[in-house]
């Protein structure tokens, strides 16, 4: 079944916020998987392998060391941490030479490509890397992902360098053409239909049930029939 | 200078907001206008229906190289299902605006889904989707007089309006319809709700068709068809309740947008130099809507009373215009904003915008914007706090210790998945409220980051602080968007929800507003516009106000 952008957003959102995300929180997450099921990477199944481990605790706190450029997620997702952390880099980044940051205990990193892709329009480009390899490249029109990066690692570290230049193209596991979304919008977004139940089934916690009172006086409308 | 006077303080109140009329600038009249002078073509590919006026019906629309189709789905219902309220789960008919031209396997998909509204699903192909009912007193009267050969007295169609009314109108990605980014980008309708309006319009013209249908099968050999007109003083009704609020709230840049650009138009407007045949035009709109506010029916007791402060200012303003010589438009308009109510002050600028149309022609095809928010990562507290204070004092007034100022909520409800209002103190489910509050929200935040380090950036102060996230991205956001927000608490008792809807409806180009209660109310589009048939550039525009003798 096909769903549009709008209702996958929308359905995300709700659940994020049945899940007890704030404000704001609620809407980064939701883009965050809503950007992966536009470009058929699964957005709604990475929402529920997050439901399964996620302890319905909205959990946030984040260590800043002494050290600007190392930061502790204390293995929570990042679908909880990482919008604060890539405005937190982003914000060094702008205002000092600083270009590497360390995320130590980063347990989900790939929830950080969509967060990293906002601000190609600004000219900030990432690169995420491990120890021996290059897990992702963000460019002007595309972003290459090593397929390692969907592995969620507890006391995973990851390396983050941003520059204010494309990065070289890299030949990656898999290539997304930003200018694609365009065609996957005209198609609609087919996220798999039990994960989608799923979700519903959480955005549901976040509507309020009706009694016979609150459906007559909150709802407006009538039943005239001139 | 207006400019001055028509900032944001000035119009983005609930009052003020809940007095706005239609304009040059809506999203009806400027649909209209494309339709004509882009040379769209419309025309009926089936007409499938029964002696009763029950089958299918399917438009073909041509722009440019593109086809559209407009399927209507007409079925018998019990007078026992007829509701206008959006819980609702069977109508009179059932419509959908499809991208291309429908064969039968589509349209056999559209028949199983359409009908069942929000209950079916829909394909990114899909435009628009929308119901309508009978207006059953109007409907069997128009088809009495027809079959009898008489047409139908105007002051009979005038009490009720229109022969269908819509109960939703639903587009931009709802229930699976082509999202509007994908809608603006591969179709004709590159405007906001410009598709809905056209679906609108077309199901006006089948609302007449139908009729007249009906009319014929009951007595073949003495039915008439409707007068020009007659029925040219037909709109088409709509139901609107609670779910058009949020909306404001939510899509803060696009408020701004249409709000922009019709006080641009505006600016433009009146600094010219009034001319004499200029004026005497003007005095002739502003009696057509003096004229139009004493023929518009409502029973509703605010409104009543309102309308009839507005008939009265209005007198007053357009005696005033005859005996005073001003050398300036902008001279007329303070008079207004100085001695008359809202309305008339509206009715002011809309009919002025109505003499110079090419002042507004080119803001009325840029309504669209785009909605991102931004965090602004190196701002710091210090500039965030001063943001505040400059552009939300209206905000920081509100005392929220008091319960009424902090009296209602907004939720989704889990029957219908649509935006309701609650009483906190009054009702359960208060914990989920949706967060339309901003008044509140920005106090909360404001009187948080007053003790903290003012030197943080926000982006250190949101590590630990994410539950500030959407507010601060919001008011960052919208720092140069001075028409953004409603400038009023949302959550207070006093609260009168449909002064949003008015504003809303009045840039979808809707008339003849009739509350129902503070939170639903009935309009009229297209009312007094000509139909296809008749659509030519001397009447394209001239239909604001449109009154009972309008068409003679």
């Amino acid at each position: 079944m096909s769903y549009s952008y709008y209702e996958v957003y929308t359905n995300a959102q709700r659940a994020f916020s049945g899940l007890g995300f704030p404000y704001g929180a609620d809407e980064d997450a939701a883009y965050i998987i809503t950007w992966f099921e536009l470009y058929n990477l699964k957005g709604i199944d990475l929402f529920c392998s997050f439901i399964e481990t996620n302890d319905e605790q909205y959990n946030y706190k984040i260590n800043l060391f002494k050290n600007e450029r190392v930061i502790d997620l204390n293995n929570k997702s990042n679908l909880i941490t990482g919008p604060g952390v890539i405005d937190y880099i982003v914000s060094i980044f702008n205002t000092s030479n600083v270009s590497e940051f360390s995320l130590i205990n980063c347990y989900d990193p790939i929830f950080l490509i969509p967060l990293l892709s906002r601000y190609i329009k600004k000219d900030i480009y990432g690169k995420i890397l491990n120890d021996n390899e290059i897990l992702c490249v963000v460019n002007k029109e595309k972003i290459s992902i090593n397929k390692k990066l969907f592995k969620k690692k507890i006391n995973n570290t990851i390396k983050i360098i941003l520059s204010n230049t494309p990065n070289r193209n890299q030949k990656l596991d898999i290539d997304i053409n930003l200018i694609d979304s365009k065609k996957y919008l005209s198609v609609g977004l087919s996220p798999n239909q039990i994960s989608w139940d799923k979700v519903a089934a959480l955005a549901f916690k976040s509507y309020v049930p009706e009694s016979e009172e609150s459906r007559s006086k909150g709802a407006g409308g009538g039943d005239a029939n001139d | 200078m207006l400019q001055q006077n028509i900032n944001s303080l000035d119009v983005m109140t609930l009052d003020k907001m809940g007095s706005r009329y239609p304009s040059r600038l809506s999203f009806s009249r400027s649909m209209l206008r494309r339709l004509l002078f882009d040379n769209w073509k419309i025309s009926k590919s089936k007409f499938d229906l029964n002696d009763e006026g029950f089958g299918t019906v399917v438009y073909e629309i041509f722009i440019n190289n593109n086809i559209y189709s407009l399927v209507c789905f007409s079925q018998h219902l019990d007078s026992a299902d007829r509701s206008d309220r959006v819980i609702a789960e069977k109508w009179d008919t059932a419509y959908s605006l499809i991208s291309g031209k429908l064969n039968d396997d589509e349209l056999g998909r559209l028949r199983k889904n359409v009908p069942l509204q929000e209950s079916g699903r829909n394909s990114s192909k899909e435009l628009v989707l929308s119901r309508a009912n009978k207006s059953v007193r109007l409907f069997e009267h128009v088809v009495n007089c027809l079959s009898k050969g008489k047409q139908p007295d105007i002051n009979e169609i005038n009490k009720v309006g229109y022969l269908l009314r819509t109960t939703a109108v639903y587009g931009s990605g709802k229930f699976g319809l082509s999202d509007f980014n994908n809608t603006k980008e591969v179709t004709d309708f590159n405007q906001p709700f410009r598709a809905e309006m056209l679906a609108v319009y077309i199901i006006r013209e089948f609302s007449v068709h139908l009729v007249e249908h009906v009319a014929r099968k009951k007595n073949p050999n003495k039915a008439v068809k409707l007068e020009n007109t007659i029925k040219q003083h037909l709109g088409i009704g709509n139901s609107t309740g609670l779910g058009m609020a949020p909306f404001i709230i939510k899509h803060p840049k696009l408020i701004n947008k249409w709000m922009d650009q019709y006080t641009k138009s505006l600016t433009q407007v009146i600094n010219k130099n009034i001319d004499p045949i200029k004026l005497s035009n003007y005095s002739k709109l502003l009696e057509k809507a003096l004229l139009y506010l004493k023929e518009v029916t409502t029973f509703d007791e605010y409104q009543i009373k309102k309308n009839a402060k507005t008939l009265e200012d209005l007198k007053k303003f357009i005696d005033h215009i005859k005996n005073y010589n001003y050398i300036h438009w902008i001279d007329l308009i303070n008079y207004a904003t100085k001695n008359f109510n809202y309305d008339t002050q509206e009715i002011a600028k809309v009919q002025l915008l109505e003499l110079y149309p090419e002042d507004s022609e080119n803001f009325a095809e840029d309504m669209s914007d785009t909605e991102v928010m931004e965090i602004n990562e190196t701002q710091t507290l210090k500039e965030l706090n001063s943001v505040i204070e400059n552009k939300y004092s209206w905000a920081l007034k509100v005392d929220f210790a008091k319960k009424d100022n902090n009296f209602l909520f907004w939720y989704i409800s889990a029957a219908k998945l649509e935006p309701r209002l609650g009483e906190r103190y009054n009702e359960d489910g208060s914990e989920l409220e949706q967060n339309l509050g901003v008044a509140k929200m920005v106090q909360s935040l404001y009187s948080k980051i007053r003790t903290e380090n003012l030197d943080l950036s926000v982006a250190e102060y949101l590590l630990l602080n994410p539950e500030f996230r959407g507010i601060i991205r919001r008011i960052q956001s919208l720092t140069k968007y001075p028409f953004a927000e409603v400038q009023d608490n949302i959550l207070g008792k006093d609260t009168i929800p449909i002064n949003m809807l008015r504003f809303k409806l009045s840039f979808f180009g809707a008339n003849r507003y009739d509350p129902k209660s503070d939170r639903w109310l009935r309009v009229s589009f297209f009312s007094g516009a000509p139909f296809l048939s008749n659509l030519n550039k001397h009447n394209v525009d001239s239909w604001g106000f449109a009154t009972m003798n309008s068409y003679n």
